[in-house]
């Protein structure tokens, strides 16, 4: 039901044989990571000691990278990699004395390592901010077009991942594939310009392992009848969630921005206009001037978001929003489960339809 | 420089008129092509970018109409004629002139909202491409000193049929010759209201769910009305996220809906 979408972005190389793979030791595999690092910025998961959630519990995040076996392979992050090509705020325009300029910024080359999902859901910002109403956003093209994508492998599904469910587990779309082995690394290049990289080490059929079936398999419904949005099932949000926008701010798909003015006290005649991250989900994302808001209800606004997420955005573009990380039920300090709030939305879709009939 | 859907054009105040405390007109040096229901953004530094709709268009300037009500808004209205602001557009969708050629045209408004209406307005009377064969303009306001655009509803009223109503007159010192209620109460003394009439309703949120119901209950066909949203945008472009409702962005496949699409539209 759920098409995934191709991205245009690597040149996939012409003669298959030579994409086959190759196997590495560690000290080859690093050697050719360090002429990496030469001409790239590389951003991967990265172990951060003592920073989880929980006491004496690690954080798996995203950052910068100076040697593979730097990279935390086997676990997810628990934000993603978006603000890399999406800042958390990132200057538009510069004021200086009724002047004005756009912002510059250093288009440092960057590699970022991504699972299947994450690079399905680069296609959506790509979707969002090259395509939607036909206009492009320069600020996100250029960080854009300086991303190169490197495929890591899921192990196994981590726990309320549905990526199998949302069509989002499987990606051709990525330069180099690396799998960490036992004794070295396995890799595969999709793409022409990481071929110098690489210039020792033997011949090998290398094909990524993606998920094939998710722990807890998803249905999502082809479409909703109107009475969804005045179903009870959204009161338990209202009761539950606290309105802190976690679950956008972790979510690879989530782009919405506000903008915003910011003056320098010592020089009122500089001031600059940002952009930064919006959630729908926190207080005032609709609030007009002259103080009409909507979607006052915190249960109205997990419908708004997540109906977007499997729905709205699909009857646009022709596939989910959502790619199935879990990462909001993950970061959620309520406990408020997406995945479980998909398979609530399709129970009460069965039922309607076999009232109806 | 980067091809910037965000930048806007520095253009000069040609003249403000003020209408109340509260809302004034800016005539600013555009050479914009919009059709009537477009809107602008409107961009002034250390405050930010809003929204505005189009409310006149003529061909070396355009008008917009604001009220003061934001932080942009009131630092707009320390501009004086000749200052200069930043303005990208026209966007969004537009009234549907060719669907009103002909026919018997309602147009209500509420407030501000006839600001809206306004090049619509001049483009049915004053235009002769798209003429509707009876036009009626109902438009309600709180109070008699909260009135806009009295010069054009004089010029309008020797033009076509028009009502003007207020809320209340309390407090007035001077006599008030329109009708006193609310919008929805004079919709019956639109004379010759039937399911073909078209209607274009623009206003608040409850004025307009009031009104649509009035509508119906006078026959008037769903398919015939069409109604402007107003929603928080913040990039005019289909960008920022904010005006989105369901699959549809306001600022992209609005502000003009038509009334069977806007009911299934559910913030």
């Amino acid at each position: 039901m759920t098409k995934v979408h191709k991205l245009r972005e690597c040149k996939i190389y012409k003669d298959r044989a030579k994409m086959e793979g190759l196997k590495l030791n560690c000290d080859k595999a690093e050697g050719a990571f360090d002429r990496i690092i030469e001409d790239y910025k590389v951003v991967a998961p990265k172990r951060i000691a003592g920073k989880g959630r929980f006491s004496d519990m690690d954080l798996v995040s995203y950052d910068m990278v100076e040697s593979l076996s730097d990279i935390v392979f086997n676990d997810r992050t628990y934000f993603s990699a978006k603000s890399v090509f999406f800042p958390i705020r990132e200057t538009m325009f510069n004021y200086d004395k009724g002047c004005v300029e756009d912002a510059r910024i250093e288009e440092k080359l960057t590699i970022i390592f991504l699972r299947a999902c994450d690079i399905n859901a680069i296609n959506i910002f790509d979707t969002m901010f090259l395509k939607n109403g036909g206009y492009q956003d320069c600020y996100y093209k250029r960080r854009r077009e300086s991303v190169k994508i490197f495929l890591l492998e899921c192990p196994r599904p981590f726990a309320d991942c549905f990526c199998a469910s949302m069509g989002t587990n499987k990606t051709d779309n990525y330069s180099v594939f690396i799998r960490k082995e036992e004794n070295g690394y396995a890799i595969r290049i999709n793409d022409e310009a990481f071929m110098k990289y690489f210039s020792e080490g033997a011949k090998a059929k290398v094909e990524p392992h993606f998920i094939e079936d998710d722990l807890g398999a998803l249905n999502i419904p082809d479409s909703i009848d109107c009475s969804l949005f005045r179903n009870k099932m959204w009161e338990e949000y209202s009761q539950r969630c606290i309105a802190c926008g976690r679950c956008n701010t972790s979510c690879p798909t989530c782009t919405c921005f506000t903008v915003q003015d910011i003056t320098i006290e010592d020089n009122m005649q500089k001031s600059e206009r940002w952009r930064i991250w919006s959630s729908c989900q926190v207080k005032n994302f609709s609030l007009l001037a002259g103080d009409h808001d909507f979607r006052i209800l915190k249960g109205d606004r997990m419908r708004y978001k997540v109906l977007h997420k499997i729905i709205d955005f699909r009857k646009t573009f022709g596939f989910n929003m959502c790619v199935g990380c879990g990462r909001c039920d993950q970061v959620c300090p309520e406990y408020i489960g997406m995945a479980k709030c998909i398979k609530k939305i399709n129970e009460i879709c069965i039922a309607d339809r076999e009232e109806k009939l | 420089m980067m091809n910037n859907i965000y930048a806007g054009k520095a253009v000069k105040i040609l003249g403000i008129t003020k209408h109340t405390n509260m809302e004034r007109s800016f005539t600013l040096d555009a050479h914009i092509h919009g059709m009537p229901g477009q809107f602008v953004m409107v961009s002034l530094s250390h405050a930010g970018e809003i929204p505005i709709s189009i409310s006149g268009f003529s061909s070396t300037s355009i008008e917009i109409t604001v009220r003061n009500v934001g932080k942009v808004t009131s630092k707009l209205f320390q501009l004086k004629v000749g200052d200069k602001l930043h303005l990208r557009g026209p966007y969004g969708e537009s009234f549907p002139l060719e669907a009103f050629d002909g026919q018997h045209l309602l147009i209500i408004a509420g407030g501000t909202g006839l600001a809206a209406v306004k090049p619509l307005l001049e483009c049915c009377l004053d235009d002769d491409e798209y003429k509707p064969k009876k036009l009626n303009l109902l438009v309600g306001f709180k109070s008699p000193k909260h009135l806009l655009f009295k010069k054009e509803l004089d010029h309008w009223q020797k033009k076509g049929e028009v009502i003007v109503t207020v809320d209340t007159t309390e407090g007035e010192t001077e006599a008030w010759a329109g009708g006193i209620g609310f919008v929805v109460d004079f919709v019956k003394h639109v004379g010759g209201i039937g399911p073909e009439t078209k209607v274009v309703l623009v206003g608040p949120p409850l004025m307009i769910t009031n009104i649509v119901r009035e509508l119906v209950h006078n026959n008037v066909r769903e398919e015939n009305i069409w109604t402007s949203f107003e929603r928080h945008m913040k990039c005019g472009v289909g960008k920022c996220g904010h005006c989105r409702i369901r699959d549809k962005y306001v600022c992209l496949d609005g502000p003009v809906f038509n009334h069977v699409e806007a009911k299934s539209l559910i913030d």
